[in-house]
């Protein structure tokens, strides 16, 4: 049996914080967008060098996501956690990115531990050559401290439909690695 | 190997420390007047919407009977239908009562007609 380590929670969190936030936010008021600036910029980086391997993709593509959420702050209605939204918005950049130039075949070098598992550079490579949907899957997963209702509303699919892809998507990546290993 | 040490060997692989957000980026990004005033895609929206709403409200004014104006018929006789158009300006007489008779005329290629008043 193929195990993901994700449970659903009970019931829906409550994001009322966040929407307050972003009313904050859809009225200009420059101290919470700065709020939402540091609190969600390393995190939107992180995922997005993940998902294209281009440190100045990710760095460029996050200050969209925030010059985005600018605009759609008064959109938000706190059905999800503000970190899921501009997530998805990240996401969507990401995509518009990937159709204007082909993926890279790499990612640029990183900070990596000196001491990593001989499958990490493969894992790296794989992650890329992944199609769209599993590619955004696994990011996603792979971020720490990210629960299921995050992924979930992130990518707009149902936990059901999470737990079925998110197996699928490892092992695509899983024989990927291993082929490379032969 | 398991699922879940897969799983951990892709964690470390992916990790990545991205450091705290960055100022430079944010002094680049931080909203200033301009960004809150609307797009040129939002202009052009608006300007739209606003002239197809002239036009309707046009239409119906146009095809609304009350707003018919029948011409003149003074100014139909007097043009006897040489020409389609007339310029006119409006001016006022400031005591009538001394006056027994007056004319207008018109130029030349309209012909004459004289206006008297009693």
């Amino acid at each position: 049996m193929e195990s993901v380590a994700l449970h659903p929670t009970e019931g829906r969190p409550d994001y009322g914080a966040d929407q307050e936030l972003a009313r904050r936010c859809a009225s200009g008021d420059e101290r919470a967008l700065r709020e939402v600036f540091e609190t969600h910029e390393p995190l939107l980086r992180k995922l997005i060098y993940r998902y294209l391997g281009s440190r100045e993709d990710a760095e460029e593509l996050a200050a969209s996501t925030f010059l985005r959420f600018w605009r759609s702050a008064h959109r938000y209605r706190g059905s999800s956690s503000l970190r899921s939204y501009l997530t998805r918005i990240a996401l969507n950049l990401c995509h518009d990115a990937g159709r204007k130039r082909p993926p890279l075949a790499a990612p640029e070098p990183g900070v990596w531990p000196p001491e990593e598992h001989p499958w990490a550079d493969r894992i790296r490579h794989g992650l890329l050559r992944l199609d769209r949907e599993d590619r955004e899957l696994l990011t996603l997963y792979y971020l720490e401290d990210w629960d299921y209702n995050e992924i979930c509303d992130s990518l707009g699919i149902k936990y059901d439909v999470l737990r079925t892809r998110l197996v699928r998507a490892r092992k695509k990546l899983r024989s990927t690695v291993e082929e490379n290993n032969d | 190997m398991t699922d879940e040490q897969f799983d951990e060997i892709c964690r470390s692989a992916l990790a990545f420390e991205p450091g705290a957000a960055s100022a430079a980026t944010w002094s680049r990004i931080r909203p200033a007047r301009w960004n809150w005033l609307p797009t040129v895609t939002e202009i052009l929206a608006c300007g739209c919407t606003c002239a197809l709403a002239l036009v309707v409200v046009g239409i119906r004014v146009k095809r609304n009977p009350s707003f018919a104006v029948d011409s003149n018929p003074v100014i139909r006789r007097a043009m006897a239908e040489s020409s389609k158009g007339l310029q006119a300006s409006a001016f006022q007489i400031l005591d009538p009562t001394q006056w027994t008779e007056g004319s207008l005329f018109l130029p030349a290629e309209l012909g004459t007609f004289e206006l008297k008043a009693r």
